[in-house]
C-alpha cells in the first residue's frame, strides 16, 4: 500500500492514472459503435495506421500522437471513399488500405533505417509514456465522445437500429456513420499509446462484449460498457502497479476474466 | 374542399437506370386509407421509399404538403446483435421528450407489458405492435405501412386488421403496400394495383 502512494506522487504514474479513468470511461462508448456497426476488420486498419504513424514519428523526430491521428483520419477517409462503391465495401476497402499502409510502412523503415524494434515497442504502448497534451488530447475526446452518445443517443439508436427507419425520421444517416469511423478511428489511435495495438481490444471492445450479455437495452448497454471499462482500467492499472507488471497485459487478462465469467454466468441461467 | 396531403405525379423510379415503378400517379387527401397492392417485385416497397425521399425518382414529381411528417412501419428488421428494449424502440417516433406520447401509443397497441423486453425477442406480431406504436409515438399525418402481414401467424393477423380498422384518428392517411390478399378484403379500403411497375 504505501508502494502504491509512494507511486501516486509520481507524475508519469499520475498522468497514467488519470489516462486510465478517462479512457475507462469513454474508450467503450465507441467500443460499443465498433461492435454494432461491424467496424473490426476497419480497426486492423488503423492499428496498422498507427504503425505506419510510429515510424514516421521516429524517422522525421515528430511527436506520435497527432501523426498517428491525422495518418488514421485519412486512412478512414479513403476507406470511406473506396467503401462507398458497393462492389468494394467497406471491408474490403479497409483490407486493401492496410495492405498499402504496411508497404509504405516498410518502404519507409528502409528509407530512414528506422529499427524495427523501435517500432515493434508501439504495440505494447504504455500509459505511464502519456503526456500532458497527450492527456489533454485524450479528456478532449472523451469529452466530445461522451457529448455525442448523450447529445445524439435517439438518432444513433436508429442508425443501430435502422437505416432506412433513420432516414424516414430526417436522421442524417452519412453524417452519422461518418462521425463514427471518425470517432473509432481516433480512439484506437489514442489506445494504441496506452495500452498498445495487441491489447487494445482489452479497453475498447471486451467491455462491450462482457456487458452486451447483461445489458437490458441500449442506454444501459452503453453505461454497463463504461462502468465495466472504467473498473478494468483503474483495477488493472493498480493491480499492475501492485505486482510491478505490464498493464496492458493485466488490463487484457482481468479484461477476458470478465468476459468469461460473464459468459459462465449467462449459460448458467 | 380538398385537402389534399400527397400528389405524385408520372413517377418513374428504381435502383438503377432501370425504373422498378413507372409512371404512377397517385393524389392523396387527408384521412384517406389506401392499400396499394401487387406482387413481389411490382415496385411497392420502391413507391414508399420515394415518398420517404430515401430513393430520387428518375422523374415525375412527388408533393407532400408542407409540415406533412411521415411515419414509416417496415415489414420486418433482420435480427441483430445488440440490445434494444421494445421502448426505446417506440421513443424514436417522439420529437422532444414527451413520455406521455409513449406510453399512450404503447397501451393503444397493447405492448406495454413488452416495455423494458428486448426487441430481438418478441415475435412477428410483438414487433409489428411495437413498430406500429412508434408511428403512433410519431403523431403523423401520413403513415406508410410496408408489407405489414409479411410475417405474422394468423391469430396476429387478424390483430393488426382490427387494429387498423380502429385506428381513431380520422385526420390520419394511410398508405399500405401488401401483397396479402386477405388484408385488402378485410379492410376495405380504396385499393390500387401495381403489377411490373404501372398501375
Amino acid at each position: 500500500m504505501q508502494r502504491i502512494l509512494f507511486l501516486l506522487t509520481l507524475k508519469p504514474i499520475v498522468y497514467g492514472l488519470i489516462g486510465m479513468i478517462l479512457s475507462g470511461i469513454s474508450f467503450p462508448l465507441a467500443g460499443v459503435i465498433i461492435v454494432r456497426n461491424g467496424l473490426i476488420p476497419m480497426r486492423y486498419m488503423l492499428m496498422h495506421g498507427v504503425i505506419l504513424g510510429g515510424i514516421l514519428s521516429i524517422a522525421l523526430k515528430i511527436p506520435l500522437l497527432p501523426v498517428t491521428i491525422l495518418l488514421n483520419l485519412i486512412l478512414v477517409m479513403i476507406m470511406v471513399m473506396l467503401g462507398r462503391n458497393q462492389t468494394v465495401g467497406l471491408s474490403t476497402s479497409s483490407t486493401a488500405m492496410m495492405v498499402c499502409t504496411m508497404g509504405i510502412a516498410s518502404l519507409l523503415s528502409h528509407a530512414f533505417d528506422v529499427p524495427a524494434k523501435d517500432t515493434l515497442e508501439i504495440l505494447w504502448g504504455s500509459p505511464f509514456a502519456l503526456t500532458s497534451s497527450d492527456l489533454i488530447c485524450l479528456l478532449v475526446m472523451s469529452i466530445a465522445l461522451i457529448m455525442y452518445v448523450c447529445t445524439c443517443f435517439r438518432p444513433i439508436s436508429m442508425v443501430f437500429f435502422d437505416h432506412d427507419i433513420a432516414l424516414s425520421r430526417g436522421v442524417n444517416v452519412k453524417l452519422h456513420d461518418m462521425m463514427m469511423v471518425m470517432i473509432t478511428a481516433l480512439i484506437v489511435s489514442v489506445a494504441m499509446k496506452m495500452v498498445g495495438a495487441l491489447l487494445i481490444d482489452a479497453l475498447v471492445v471486451l467491455p462491450v462484449v462482457g456487458a452486451s450479455r447483461n445489458a437490458k437495452g441500449l442506454k444501459d448497454l452503453f453505461v454497463r460498457s463504461s462502468v465495466t471499462g472504467l473498473v478494468l482500467s483503474v483495477s488493472g492499472y493498480f493491480l499492475a502497479l501492485l505486482w510491478n507488471l505490464p498493464v496492458s497485459g493485466v488490463l487484457a487478462v482481468l479484461a477476458v476474466i470478465v468476459y468469461l465469467a460473464n459468459a459462465c454466468r449467462r449459460n448458467r441461467k | 374542399m380538398r385537402d389534399s396531403i400527397l400528389e405524385i405525379r408520372s413517377l418513374f423510379a428504381g435502383y438503377g437506370s432501370e425504373p422498378v415503378l413507372k409512371d404512377f400517379s397517385l393524389s392523396l387527401d387527408r384521412g384517406t386509407r389506401v392499400i396499394v397492392c401487387g406482387p413481389n417485385g411490382s415496385g411497392k416497397t420502391t413507391l414508399l421509399k420515394c415518398i420517404l425521399g430515401i430513393i430520387k425518382p428518375l422523374s415525375g414529381t412527388i408533393k407532400l404538403l408542407d409540415g406533412c411528417s411521415i411515419a414509416y412501419c417496415k415489414q420486418d428488421f433482420p435480427k441483430q446483435n445488440f440490445p434494444i428494449t421494445a421502448r426505446e424502440v417506440v421513443e424514436m417516433g417522439l420529437s422532444g421528450r414527451n413520455h406521455d406520447a409513449v406510453q399512450s401509443a404503447m397501451s393503444k397497441t397493447g405492448t406495454l407489458e413488452l416495455s423494458e423486453r428486448l426487441f430481438w425477442s418478441l415475435s412477428g406480431g410483438e414487433r409489428q405492435r411495437v413498430s406500429l406504436a412508434r408511428c403512433y409515438c410519431q403523431n403523423a399525418d401520413l403513415l406508410l405501412l410496408d408489407e405489414p402481414s409479411s410475417f405474422l401467424d394468423t391469430q396476429s393477423r387478424d390483430d393488426f386488421i382490427s387494429m387498423m380498422k380502429n385506428m381513431a384518428d380520422p385526420k390520419l392517411s394511410v398508405i399500405a403496400v401488401t401483397h396479402d390478399d386477405q388484408i385488402v378484403s378485410s379492410l376495405g379500403w380504396n385499393v390500387v394495383q401495381l403489377s411490373k411497375g404501372r398501375m
